[in-house]
Order: C-alpha cells, then structure tokens, then sequence
C-alpha cells in the first residue's frame, strides 16, 4: 500500500471511529435531558377526562338517577417514554407473543405442552394450531386426541398442502377470539378462521389502489406500558331496591357511593337495603364489556390513523369508528383531525360493548405525542362521531394549566435550561445529518425516533419538518433558524482544520477536502484532525525563521532548503575512489595540476 | 555494477526537534564485511534500526535485501539475523521457550550448529532470560541470530558484555560466517581492534554525516599522521586542505590530512620542514583522529 | 502464523482461564434461574456478569498491547520472519478465539434452555441469530477497545480510556437492540478500531 492511500485509509477510519463516538455521546447527552424534563412533566401533567363518557344511554339528558356517571380518563406515563424509546425495549417488545403490535410469528403459546399453540409457519405460508381436544368416536365414546390444523387463505386441513394456498404478509389479530381475524397485504383480504368448525372464510378484495393499509386487527394498541384508557362505568340508583331520587336537583356524583362501588368491584352492588332517607341508596354499575368476547364486530387501524369497524361475520368494514386524535406538539401538525400510526408515540383503544346482545357503544381513544409530551383523548359514538374530547396539561406555580408540551419545553421549573440544552447538543451534531433529519423527518417511525443516534427525528429540525401546513421550501426556511448554530459551530471547526493545515504544510488541495468535511460534519473531523495529523517536532527555519517540518525536503513557507545548523561535521570526506568530493571539485577546476597519489 | 545488499539514499532522522542523521548515503555490497564507526549518539544504532524498519525514517530512503525497509516481507526478515543492542529477548520466557519460537519463526535452521554454540557458550535451558547475566543474553542473542543462516547478519555491539574468551569465540564465529559464500555483515563495535581484524570496508559517522566509507586498506592509506619540525616557527597556514587535525608545539606540528597524496606533499615540502616522519596509525587511532569535534581540532582552511 | 497465535494464547493464557470462568458463572446462573424459577434476580445477576465478561475481553486486548511494549515483544518479533502486520493480525485472531470460546458455550446453552422452555428455536431462529451476534460483536468490540488503547506505556491512560469507550460502545445494544442497526454500527467501529490500531502500531518506534 503507498503512503498516500495508507494515509487516506487511515483518516477515513479513523473518522467512523470518531463519529460514531461522538454520536453515541451526544446521544446520551440528549437522552438524559429528555429524562429530565419527562420527570418534570410526570410531576405536573394532569390526566384528560371525558364526564360525562356518553357511552351508555342513561347518561343522555340530565338522568336524576345517574348517581357517578362514567368518564373516559388518559393515562400518560411520560417518565416511561424514555426507556420504552429505547431499542432494545423495543426490540423485545416487537418479538413477545402476544403483545400488541407483535411482529412474532407465534401467535399463542401455552408452556402445557397440551395446551393451545398457534404459529405462523413462513415456509409453509400456513397458520398452524396445535390444541388436545375430546373428540367422539363413531361408537360414542370420546377420546382426548392431539390435533394440528393447517390453514391457508383457501382453506384448513390436517396436513399441509398447496391447496390451502399461503399467506405472504399475514396480519393476525390477536384477541384470540372463537374466530380468528387474519388480513394478509399480499391477498389484500380479511379472513376469519374458525378453529372449532375447521373453517376458513374470506372477505371482499380490496382494490389494488386502495387508500387502506391495516396495521392492527382487534386489541390496538402501542407502547400501552406508558398510556392507557381508563373507562370507569357510571352508577346507576337501583331501584328496585331504593327510591328515586326526589330532588331533581340533587343529581351530584356521591362520593361515598362511588368509595363503595370501587370496593365491590364493578359487579352488581347491593349495599344494606334501603333502612331510610338517610342511608345511602343502593346502586348498581353498569357493566361495560371491552375486548376478550366475541362480540359482532371487531376493529382495524389502519395507517392513517383511521379505526375501521369490521363486521366479523361478511369480513367488510362496515363504517368508521374512531379516528387516532392528533396530540398538541410544538410545532403544529399537519392534520388536525387525525394522526398516523406510525406518527404517534403509543396509542390506547378502548371499546364499549353494552348487554347481553354485547352491542357496540363507543370507543376511547388516546394518542401521545412523538415526543410524549403531549396526549390527546376522544371519545366516538357507535356511529364513528366524536362526542369529547379532552387532552393534557401541565400545572406549574406560575402557569395553572398550559398545555403539557408547552409546559414541558418552556415553563416548567428547570425546563428553559434543559431545553437550551437539548437545542446546543442537537448543533452540535453534525450539520450534514441535521438536514438529514430534517428530510427524513415524517418517514421514521414515532418510537424509534428516540433511539435516532445519527438521524434525530425528535430534533427541532425534524419537527419543523412536520409542519406540512407549508410547502417544502417554507419547511426548510423554518428550520433553518435551528441548523444555523450547527452551521457557525461547524464554521469554526472548519476554521480550526484549516488553521491547523496550514500549521503543518498540508497541501491546498487536501485542506481544501479537509475544509469541506468539517463544514459537512462538523466536530467528528476536528477530532479526526488531531488524531491523524502528522506527528513531527517542527524546528525553527534558518531561512524565514518560523517553524518547519523535519519531514519535508523543502520549508513549507519560505520553500528554502534544508540545514541542520546544529550538527558541524567536517568538510573533508574519505570516500570510495580515491579523492574526497573537495578533490573531486578541485580537479575539474585545474585539470593540469592533478597528480597521481 | 555489484548487488547492493544495504541502500541508504538521503537518510534523515530526527528525535523530536534534534536531529541525529542529517542525510546519509550508503551502499554496502553483497560479501561485504561492513564496520560501522562513531561515537556515542552518533545515529549507529538509529540508523541500523531504520534499516530493519523498527524505526520510522524522517526522511529519505532505506533498503534491505532489495526490499524498501518499510515493507519488508516475512521472507526477507527471514533471511536477515539480528544482534540489536542490548540484546532485544523476551524477558519474561526461558530460554528453551524463546529458543523454540525463534525456530518456529526461522525459514531455515540449523539445528547442530546451534546446538554446537549452546554447548560453547553452556547456556541453561530452563532458566528465564531475565535471570541471566548480561554475557549469557548476548550469547543466546547472538546464537539465535546465527542459527538461521542468514544472508545478512546486521550486529548492532555484539561484543559488548562478552567476556574475552566468549569475544574470540564470537569473532571465530564470524570469521568462519565470511568465509562462507555471498555472506554480508553489518556491525558496529566500539571495540576497534575487532573491527579491524574482520572488516573490509568501515563508515564512520559524525555529526550526523557519513565522512568515512571506504575499504579499511585505502583509509590507513589515505589518512596519515605526520610529525613535521620545521628549522624556524611554525607556518600559520600550510594551504593544506582536508586537515583533520593540527597540534602545534614550539617547531614542531603533528598534522592528521585526510586523502594524503603527492600534491599535498608537495606543497607541504614548499614550507621546506626540516624533518617530516610519518607516525603509523591503527584504526583506533584513526577513528579518534576522525571523530574528534570540529572545533577542538580543525584550523580554518584556505584553498591552494 | 500458528506460531504466533500459539504465543500470543499461551501469554494471556490468565485471561482465557478468566473469560472460561465467568462464562461458565453465566451458565450456571441461567440454569439455575430456570430451576428455581427465579428470573428476575438471575437475570441482572447474569447480565452483570456478562458486563463483567465484556470487560475482561477489553482488558485481554489492553494487556496484549501493553505486554508487548513493557516486554518488548514485537521487537523481537519484528526481527524475525514474520511481518508487522503478521504479529498483530495473530494477535487478533487470537483475541477472537478468546471470545468466541467464552460466548459459543453461553449461546449453546441459551439456545437449549429456549428450546426446552419456549416455542421451538424455528420461531426465534432470526432472533437468536441476531442476539447472537449481536453480543458476540459487542464482546469483539470490547476486545478492539482494549487492543487500541493499549498501545501505551501511560496506565492511567490506557485505563480511563478504556473505561470511557467502554461506556459509550457497551450500551449500544440497549440503543439499537439487537437487530441489524446494532450490527452495522458494531461492524464500523470494530473496523475503524482495527484500522486505527494497525496504523499506530504498524507506524510506530519498536
């Protein structure tokens, strides 16, 4: 290897070195500020509430007997965004089983090797379940068997075979239900596979060009850990036990009631009987059904954002549900009725199924916010309308009530400070990746945006990228306030390297490379500069008296040769030929007094 | 045009802002019995590890073996023995350890003759290097570099710490190395006695030049030592050129020149001495001659 | 070659009979976690012993690299018929042996005990894969860390420096996971560290 690709080889790796150490570090930096003003919010975020729900029907109108009514409650855990955020939670949390938004092939898995197993079998294409059932036999008696199932999108048997067909990119909804709803992207069909009746049935296809790409079936949720739903049924004055309530007036919750209705659970509460106008009345919750029966329809996000119902028996959506609420971020969304799934940090769905006939009520709904500052809360009739909608705040002293991001980036107590110092190390990364951030901004995904080492989804670069009210261009003039600190730090980096090139007698043309680089990344290569420059001890030119290499034949300032006043070595030579290089020289001056020695 | 085994061209080194080689010029052909001469921190050392590529050059080039010293292939390495001064062994093995990797290591080896010098030098096989006595380290160091066959043996004061008898073992060794065909030998030695005895061709180095390089015969040749008396005072300037030292006392003046021919006695005779003996000088006293200071010995000069 | 990477093993044979040792405390600690149903308490237990291996592999590479300078191995080495580059790709290798035969058992019995207790290794193959490697890299990792710092006579340094890098490079998978980002980035910088390793030590005074 010549000397010259040696060196390039070795600035180049030693440039990834430092990157990537440089990143790593900043990173940690930054995710410690994050924590910081998480903790703070934790202190001072409130918890939305939808009162009264509108879920159930005695709550229309001004019902007396209505004693608590319900309410839909979001829960936030923004001291847990930061470690959810981080890969390896994520990591793990995709590859769970059961956990929503799952991407593990195995489906069900009970450690009875007896018990109910399903799994999707990639190299058969076919969802495979393994159960030990009592099976009768012709001449009666039954008899506990192990059986597998095979099924494919054309049908279920024994034993695979090209005759089920295959699922490709099969989307399972895992509510494990007495059907199963499955949608493959590839066949672009819902299917419902019913492993009692050894069915397999399929819905409509959807058109090639269709808007809708599902990306959960059945229980939503996402990074449910640091939000949740809350839905506390209402209580209703059970009357066959105590009178009505006379005074219309007087339809305020009662505490009390509700301290005992949460003592007894939410089943049927009898308490004492009616002894007299003084007693408490005695009161009865009415009991709300969510996931885990089979109800009619089931649920499908989609990846807009959108909740389609799906009735579960023509496979069809039948109409809309809910809508993911978009949540208060710093700089405006692009949308304001609904946020995509990808856009949103975790999201809750919670639904309402009312009766015997488990009829579909209405849904909640909360969303958090990229950067989990901010959760928004909607509760939706049966028929897909929005009936309230609430979301958070953050109480400082000075402040009762701004909204939580607000309160997170400026008027918490210490969050001014973390703030400034989230904005210095973000510039201090470098300026290339910045406007990587910025243009790349809507395509990462919320959760893995806080794990951006290189690319800084979560920066205010990104953010402003994700203004979409504006084009492009204004997009960019937006977020350029934010580049420019990069830009000036990178500037005086660039300045350092050049200044150092110089120092060293490096050629333009490779300080002019080292130049473009700094501008580009910034403090990595001022890093990388003092790392690989050449390690020589400069002396002091006898010519133009500054300081030289001993490494280079000429001065790279005054370009004089080189001289080594120090060292005095005598000015006759015994060298091979006979003469010394004096002779030598003398001789060529008088050729006719030379004599033989 | 003889196979140059050693090539230096414009050799510089410097140690932080001191500068040991200040562009040095060597060619040592192959068969070639090389001393090499100077004082303490002259840049032997220095300029012997450059060679071998142990140490980074400032400036200028270096070969061995054909190869450029930066870039020596296992093979080469493999061809070339190596006395460094004091003595470069792993402290911390026995000897038997050190000995089987040397071997492991080696292109070729010659078993018997190593075990022949073992046997002379009586060096314990299960003893750990750093025990033994500064002597024994050199044997060992000195058999392992001689056990390989090399085509080139480079000995950086191989002699030092031998006790005389292991010293004349060590030069009967080398002695019977030369005689065997296409052999080079680079050493330095301080002892000169030694130097002289084995030696074709010696370089001296001062003030980071090389001011001598030429066979060991031509330089007794062409340095000499004269005692001049001259029958009145002395001359100031004898318009000699190439002294390398003058020492003046009453009428009489002991002049060292370097390349004494008839011209310059011929011009030494102008300034009619009453007698001119020359002193015979060994390589010892040459060496000293050569490498005193500039300023304690030379008179400025003039030209003729 | 052989020869060297016999030599540079048997020299640090101290941190091999090490390595062997803690990667058999992981290995008791999982099968005791699993006999006593203990997860919790075994799992940090084993993670810090992990920890601790990761680090003995960044100290093999440190004293490789210091041994070499304080003994003056290399020039000794560097004399013979080998090359510069010979020495230390034998140094690596045997570094790479080092942690191999730490991590191999530790993954072997991870992967019996899943299979014992969870849904057939079909299922996790990819995810074994990718963990798999995944520390294997990280622990290659360490090791590089070691090997680049090391070449030098300041303890002090050489120990800060190895700690700081340690902290910022250890952590990596609990940024990235263990998926294909994580390997990417350990890939690079074990590739840097090794390029910057071999120019220093191929450049410098013996």
């Amino acid at each position: 290897m010549n000397v010259r690709r040696y060196s390039v080889v070795n600035v180049v790796g030693t440039g990834v070195l430092v990157l990537i150490l440089v990143c790593l570090g900043l990173f940690w930096a930054r995710w410690f500020c994050e924590l910081g003003r998480h903790v703070l919010l934790n202190e001072a975020i409130d918890r939305p509430q939808v009162r009264p729900s509108h879920l159930f029907p005695r709550e229309q109108g001004s019902e007396p007997n209505v004693v608590s009514p319900s309410f839909v409650e979001g829960h936030l855990r923004v001291d847990e965004a930061c470690a959810l955020g981080l890969g390896l939670i994520q990591y793990v949390q995709n590859r769970l089983p059961e956990a929503p938004g799952s991407r593990s092939p195995v489906y069900s898995w009970d450690p009875d090797p007896d018990g109910v197993r399903v799994h999707l079998d990639r190299s058969l294409g076919l969802i495979v379940y393994r159960d030990k059932r009592k099976i009768r036999q012709s001449d009666g008696t039954q008899v506990t068997r192990k059986i597998i199932l095979y099924a494919g999108p054309d049908g279920m048997a024994e034993k695979p075979g090209e005759k089920l067909g295959r699922f490709a990119d099969p989307l399972v909804a895992r509510e494990f239900n007495r059907s199963w709803i499955v949608y493959d992207h590839n066949l672009r069909r819902f299917f419902a596979i019913d492993w009692f009746q050894s069915t397999v049935r399929k819905g409509p296809q959807f058109a090639e060009d269709a808007a809708s790409r599902p990306v959960q079936i059945g229980r939503l949720g996402k990074n449910t850990t640091c939000v949740w739903v809350n839905l506390r049924e209402p209580m209703i004055r059970d009357l066959s036990q105590s009178p009505p309530q006379s005074d219309p007036d007087a339809n305020t919750p009662d505490e009390r009631l509700t301290e005992l209705a949460e003592i007894y659970g939410q089943e049927y509460v009898h308490h004492q009987g009616y002894a007299g106008p003084t007693s408490p009345p005695t009161v009865r919750m009415v009991e709300a059904f969510s996931y885990g029966f089979d109800t009619k329809t089931t649920f499908v996000l989609d990846a807009s954002g959108r909740i389609d119902l799906l009735d579960r028996e023509t496979l069809e959506i039948v109409g809309r549900a809910a809508v993911l609420p978009v949540p208060e971020t710093l700089f405006p969304h692009k949308r304001r009725d609904l946020v995509a799934s990808a856009d949103a940090f975790a999201y809750d769905f919670r639904p309402v199924f009312l009766g015997e006939e488990r009829t579909y009520a209405g849904c909640a709904v909360a969303a958090v916010s990229r950067d989990a500052t901010a959760l928004a809360l909607q509760v939706f009739d049966p028929n897909g309308q929005r009936v309230g909608t609430g979301s958070t705040y953050g109480y400082t002293e000075r402040w009762s009530g701004l909204s939580s991001v607000r309160a997170a980036y400026f008027h918490l107590p210490g969050a001014p400070i973390l703030t400034g110092l989230k904005y210095l190390l973000e510039s201090m990364h470098p300026p290339v990746l910045l406007f990587l951030s910025h243009f790349t901004a809507s395509r990462i995904e919320a959760a893995a945006g806080h794990r951006g080492v290189f690319v800084l989804p979560n920066s205010f670069v990104a953010m402003a990228s994700r203004n979409m009210r504006y084009g492009p261009v204004r997009r960019f003039l937006e977020a350029l306030p934010f580049i420019l600190l990069s830009l000036g730090l990178a500037g005086i980096c660039a300045g350092q390297v050049a200044c150092g090139c110089t120092r060293l007698g490096i050629s333009r043309k490779e300080r002019l490379w080292w130049i473009v680089a700094a501008m580009l990344l910034g403090l990595p290569v001022v890093l990388t500069h003092r790392l690989t420059r050449p390690r020589t001890t400069q002396v002091t030119c006898r010519n133009c008296g500054r300081p030289r290499r001993p490494d280079m034949e000429k001065c790279h300032r005054c370009a004089s040769a080189w001289e080594v006043p120090e060292l005095t070595p005598p000015t006759w030579r015994v060298l091979d030929g006979g003469r010394s290089e004096q002779e030598l020289v003398a001789m060529e001056a008088e050729p006719e007094n030379e004599a033989a020695p | 045009m003889p196979d140059n085994v050693i090539e230096v061209e414009g050799l510089v080194k410097y140690f932080g802002g001191r500068c040991v080689l200040d562009g040095i010029d060597l060619m040592v052909p192959r068969g070639c019995i090389y001393g090499l001469l100077g004082r303490n921190g002259s840049g032997k050392t220095t300029m012997i590890r450059i060679l071998l590529g142990l140490e980074p050059a400032t400036r200028g080039r270096t070969a061995l073996l054909g190869q450029d010293s930066t870039a020596l292939s296992a093979q080469t390495h493999g061809r070339i023995g190596y006395v460094a001064e004091g003595h470069n062994l792993i402290q911390n093995y026995r000897v038997q350890r050190l000995i089987n990797l040397c071997k492991a290591l080696s292109l070729q080896w010659d078993g018997e003759f190593f075990g022949r010098l073992i046997e002379t030098f009586r060096l314990p096989m299960d003893r750990k290097v750093k025990e033994m006595s500064a002597g024994m380290r050199a044997q060992l160091n000195l058999a392992l570099a001689l056990a390989i066959e090399p085509e080139l043996l480079i000995l950086d004061d191989p002699t030092l710490g031998l006790d005389t008898v292991a010293r004349r073992q060590f030069l009967e060794l080398a002695i019977d190395l030369i005689q065997k065909q296409n052999r080079t030998i680079l050493f330095s030695s301080h002892i000169l006695s030694d130097v002289e005895r084995i030696a074709d061709r010696v370089g001296i180095l001062m003030a980071g030049k090389i001011v001598v390089d030429c066979e060991l015969d031509d330089l007794k040749d062409r340095v000499r030592k004269l005692r001049v008396i001259f029958p009145k005072e002395l001359p100031g300037d004898l318009y000699l050129t190439e002294i390398i030292n003058r020492q003046d006392r009453g009428r009489e003046m002991v002049l060292t020149v370097a390349n004494w021919n008839a011209r310059k006695q011929t011009i030494l005779d102008t300034f009619g001495p009453e007698t001119c003996t020359e002193l015979p000088m060994s390589l010892e006293d040459i060496f000293i001659e050569c490498t005193r200071p500039v300023s304690a010995s030379v008179v400025p000069e003039s030209e003729v | 070659m052989l020869t060297l990477i016999k030599r540079e093993l048997y020299d640090q044979i101290t941190y091999l009979v090490l390595a062997s040792l803690l990667s058999l405390l992981v290995i008791g600690i999982m099968i005791y976690a699993v006999m006593l149903d203990i997860p919790d308490a075994s799992f940090a237990l084993g993670a810090f012993t992990l920890q601790g291996l990761l680090v003995v592999f960044c100290f093999l590479g440190a004293a490789q690299m210091y041994s070499d300078r304080a003994n003056r191995i290399s020039p000794l080495l560097a004399t013979l018929a080998a090359t510069r580059s010979r020495i230390l790709a034998a140094r690596v290798v045997a570094g790479a042996i080092v942690v191999l035969l730490a991590l191999i058992p530790v993954a072997v019995v991870a992967i019996v005990l899943v299979h014992l207790l969870a849904p057939p290794l079909a299922f996790h193959a990819r995810m074994i894969v990718e963990i798999s490697t995944t520390v294997t890299l990280l622990g290659f990792a360490s090791y590089c860390v070691g090997l680049y710092m090391g070449w030098t006579s300041n303890k002090i340094l050489l120990v800060a420096g190895c700690l700081v890098l340690l902290m910022l490079i250890m952590p990596l998978f609990v940024v990235k996971g263990f998926g294909g980002e994580a390997i990417v980035i350990l890939l690079l910088l074990i590739g840097a560290m090794l390029l910057r390793t071999w120019t220093n030590y191929t450049s410098a005074a013996l």
